[in-house]
């Protein structure tokens, strides 16, 4: 799951020499590497990728910020 | 041996002491040396901020020792004594006690929308209150606090709650309201209650404190170059003659947005004393490469409390309708919700809000650029670089220069349209631009051109060489930095350190005033311009907070009102004025009674002024008039008389009709024209008012002048007052001459007595031209420039947000007045 978030992250979202940069524990959202425009594509996204649908709340820093995060949220969200 | 592990437990509790205790000192230092600034430069004087600082130092030094399970309690338990000193235990306890059931009716166990509605219940009888519709005192005056402290936190709270597993902890929920600094800053950051719980203690306790003390220092610098900008550099409005002074608007009035980070980086820098490390709130806004990267970096809580209260829900149901323009749609609706929740924060805060077109032009125009920006990025540029920090090259520096400078003057471009008394008023202003000469234009060029040659290697350097390793030092050993920099602020504040090392100009920050283009406000009694934004007259705002209600004129105590220069004061009447009781004999003078004939062995003065003379808050017999009458009947075996004929907005036209209609009936033997600071500027501001409102001016030589000056109703307020200004050296010169002829026709001496208007830059070159057209016109001279000299003027006005002189300030216009009166009239 991280692995396919991180995929996509990096199809569409973050240009990165290195991938090995853009680590499951990276601050997306605090940080400012997405900003309010992609991380509303990336729900997009997400949500055809993972036939899941997000509610507005859990794009929250606690919920959102980093891959391990959303991995856990989709995983959870796929599993209810 | 077994005694052993026992061992090392005492000796690392005893090192952990000693770490506690250094520690301790070292951060009780800084804030000592920090909270000794705040006192010397007058920071926040007029929001008690200064009153809250031995709460705060010694709250520090109490909370530091506590455990951890104290620290909440003892912490709101201090945000409350702290709201009793300030707003007093009456009042305070009943904001409290409002608070703490807003509080409890949230966390009711029940239904959460039927909580919701009992909230809304609760903020609608408030709102009633602060309507004006319901009066009860102890409620009236803690609304301010109430709006700040809790009606957009509520809404916060409240959205947490929605979701929340479970209720939050109760100290957890009182703390995040009864915040310590809010008390002292009515414009508070948004915090979330998910960043408030989140960071609280969330590092090492001496990290935590170490962000604080940057925080609360990074606030009182930027207030101070605030400070500078606001007192120095943003030139008045009526100065704004062309190119170069448009420009130097322009940028310096962006510039005070400065004010906002300040205070809310000292806010912040309070809490974090006291455990909660919340995080940056203002992240390099002027280096901003994009709209939605400012959007980003500019007042940042804000933004997050935009996004999920209103943006992400609003987003998610717009997708549901339109896939195509989601975001666009969302932005938009966002942006005009963002203006309707200033609105709201200004309506709690402060009262009634004027709905200004400029006002929602500005947040619909900032919106629409940001979609446009959204479009774009979409389109192009849909991936962000992680790597960018690392790689330069000229032709991205360049871009990214020039983006940013864009950025950066339609901020300010935008900004001026919000800070405009109205539209016409900021198209008005652009027409500036429009008076700029071809030469003008080209140095402009070459300066623009120039600044980003130099920044230019200015960003290699920062990227790539020395800069950058040079920050990173400063990075590395902050708390190191900041000791050198607090140091040096600290010696900065004593006047002899600077008067010794010629920097006497630094003096002049110590002092919180307002600067020109408020004093005009205040003056002019333009309140509005200050609702209309949270940046440039946040002072003026400040100071209108304690004014009380009823201070202005009722209408009942002047004859004549709808006449603009014949206006005058109802006879035999008795009103409150500006806290002070304000009586009229019965010739309609605020004097004691006279005689319409000169009675014998008598000499009669006549005192022709305005709000100054006639004793605007001062009480009955407090009048500079009235002392140096009752001390020359001391001085002289001879009564002297001196009739008050001044009156609350006269001027050289109404001073002109009073000399040609009224004064002479009473047999005077001087006359007595008073003058002050901008003389012209006051009976400019005077016709302004009049054009505006379309009036008829009344007096033939005023009438040709509005014809020659072009100056109409329609026109901006601003615009009127330069029109007007080339004529007003020829109004004086009418007005004077006029009133010195009359004095000689009818055998009186006429004097013309100067002396500035208190909380006013003097001009030298002003003062000489309207003695000198005093002096051609046959007055006789009496000069009070330097009147006030080696007096504090703050102890001398009536009021922090009345300029007009106390009581003693009317004796030292007395004593000066009674020192030279002699020179021009011989009583015996």
């Amino acid at each position: 799951m991280k692995e396919k978030i991180k995929e996509i992250l990096l199809a569409e979202f973050i240009e990165v020499e290195n991938p090995d940069e853009l680590t499951y524990d990276l601050a997306l959202l605090s940080s400012g590497v997405l900003d309010s425009i992609s991380i509303l594509q990336l729900v997009d996204v997400l949500e055809k990728e993972f036939s899941i649908e997000f509610e507005p709340h859990e794009l929250d820093k606690d919920l959102f910020d980093t891959i391990d995060k959303i991995a856990s949220l989709v995983e959870a969200k796929k599993s209810s | 041996m077994t005694n052993l592990p026992q061992d090392n437990l005492a000796t690392k509790a005893d090192n952990n002491l000693r770490n506690s205790i250094l520690n301790f000192l070292f951060i009780s230092l800084q804030l000592a040396a920090l909270l000794f600034i705040i006192v010397r430069f007058n920071i926040q004087v007029d929001t008690y901020l200064i009153k809250l600082v031995p709460i705060i130092g010694i709250g520090f030094m109490v909370h530091y020792w506590l455990p951890k399970q104290l620290k909440l309690p003892f912490f709101t338990s201090l945000t409350f004594v702290a709201i009793c000193l300030i707003v007093g235990i009456s009042a305070g306890l009943t904001l409290i006690g409002i608070g703490l059931a807003l509080i409890a009716l949230c966390n009711l166990p029940i239904n959460y929308y039927l909580r919701l509605f009992l909230v809304f219940l609760a903020v609608a009888v408030l709102f009633l209150f602060r309507a004006r519709i319901l009066i009860i005192h102890e409620i009236s005056v803690i609304l301010a606090f109430i709006g700040s402290m809790f009606m957009l936190r509520l809404l916060i709270y409240l959205k947490h709650l929605q979701h929340a597993k479970k209720n939050p902890d109760f100290w957890d929920s009182i703390a995040y309201f009864f915040m310590l600094p809010n008390i002292s800053f009515p414009l508070f950051p948004t915090i979330d209650f998910d960043n408030f719980k989140n960071t609280y203690y969330h590092k090492s306790e001496i990290t935590v404190y170490n962000n604080a003390i940057k925080k609360i220092f990074r606030g009182i610098v930027h207030l101070i170059v605030y400070r500078y900008i606001y007192y120095n550099v943003i030139p008045t409005l009526n100065d704004i003659d062309g190119l170069y002074m448009i420009l130097l608007f322009l940028i310096s009035s962006y510039s005070l947005i400065l004010r906002l980070s300040g205070m809310y980086h000292l806010a912040l820098g309070i809490l974090g004393l006291f455990g909660f490390d919340l995080p940056e709130i203002f992240d390099n806004y002027f280096f901003a490469n994009n709209f939605n990267d400012l959007w980003r970096r500019v007042n940042k809580y804000w933004r997050e409390f935009m996004m999920k209260i209103f943006y992400y829900p609003i987003y998610f149901r717009v997708r549901k309708v339109n896939k195509k323009h989601t975001i666009a749609i969302s932005i938009i609706i966002v942006f005009f919700i963002n203006w309707i929740m200033h609105a709201f924060q200004w309506v709690w805060i402060r009262g009634p809000y004027p709905i200004k077109l400029n006002d929602l032009l500005f947040w619909m125009t900032f919106g629409f650029i940001l979609v446009l920006n959204s479009k774009y990025q979409e389109k192009y540029n849909k991936q962000k670089s992680l790597d960018k920090a690392k790689t330069w090259d000229f032709k991205k520096s360049f871009l990214l220069i020039l983006r940013t400078i864009g950025v950066f003057l339609t901020m300010c471009m935008l900004w001026m349209l919000w800070s405009s008394a109205s539209i016409t008023e900021w198209i008005y202003l652009l027409t500036f631009f429009l008076k700029g000469t071809i030469t003008q234009w080209l140095i402009v060029l070459a300066g623009f051109v120039s600044f980003i040659l130099i920044i230019i290697p200015i960003n290699y350097s920062f990227k790539k060489g020395a800069l950058g390793k040079l920050v990173k030092v400063y990075n590395q050993s902050i708390e190191k930095f900041n000791l050198i920099f607090i140091a040096l602020l600290l010696a900065i504040s004593f006047p002899s350190i600077n008067n010794s090392l010629n920097l006497e100009a630094i003096n002049s920050l110590h002092i919180s005033r307002l600067n020109s283009n408020d004093r005009e406000s205040m003056e002019r009694g333009y309140y509005q311009t200050l609702l209309n934004s949270d940046h440039i007259s946040i002072e003026l705002w400040q100071a209108e907070l304690d004014k009380p209600r009823d201070w202005e004129i009722k209408n009942n105590a002047i004859d004549d009102i709808t006449k603009p220069f014949r206006y005058k004061l109802i006879p035999n009447s008795k009103v409150q004025f500006k806290g002070a009781t304000l009586t009229t004999n019965q010739w309609g003078m605020r004097d004691k009674e006279y005689a319409l004939k000169k009675p014998e062995n008598t000499y009669r003065i006549a005192l022709l002024g305005g709000s100054v003379e006639m004793g605007s808050g001062v009480e009955d017999g407090d009048t500079y008039e009235s002392y140096v009458e009752d001390s020359l009947n001391n001085t002289y075996n001879k009564n002297i008389e001196i009739l008050n004929f001044s009156a609350s907005g006269y001027h050289v036209p109404h001073n002109v009709i009073n000399t040609r209609e009224k004064v002479f009936k009473f047999e005077p033997d001087a006359v007595i024209y008073t003058a002050h600071t901008e003389e012209f500027y006051r009976i400019n501001r005077k016709l302004t008012k009049l054009i505006m409102a379309g009036e008829d001016l009344e007096i033939d030589f005023l009438k040709e002048i509005e014809i020659k000056s072009g100056a109409k109703k329609g026109m901006c307020r601003l615009e009127i007052s330069n029109r007007l200004k080339p004529y007003m050296g020829s109004i004086v010169k009418w007005g004077y001459e006029i009133i010195a002829n009359e004095c000689r026709k009818n055998g009186a001496t006429p004097i013309w007595f100067y002396f500035p208007a208190l909380g006013t830059n003097r001009i030298e070159d002003h003062e000489i031209e309207i003695e000198l057209l005093a002096r051609n016109a046959g007055f006789k001279i009496i000069s009070g420039k330097n009147v006030f000299d080696g007096y504090k003027q703050e102890n001398l006005k009536i009021a922090k947000w009345d300029l007009h002189p106390n009581k003693k300030g009317h004796q030292i216009i007395g004593n000066k007045l009674l020192q030279k009166i002699n020179e021009v009239i011989v009583f015996d």
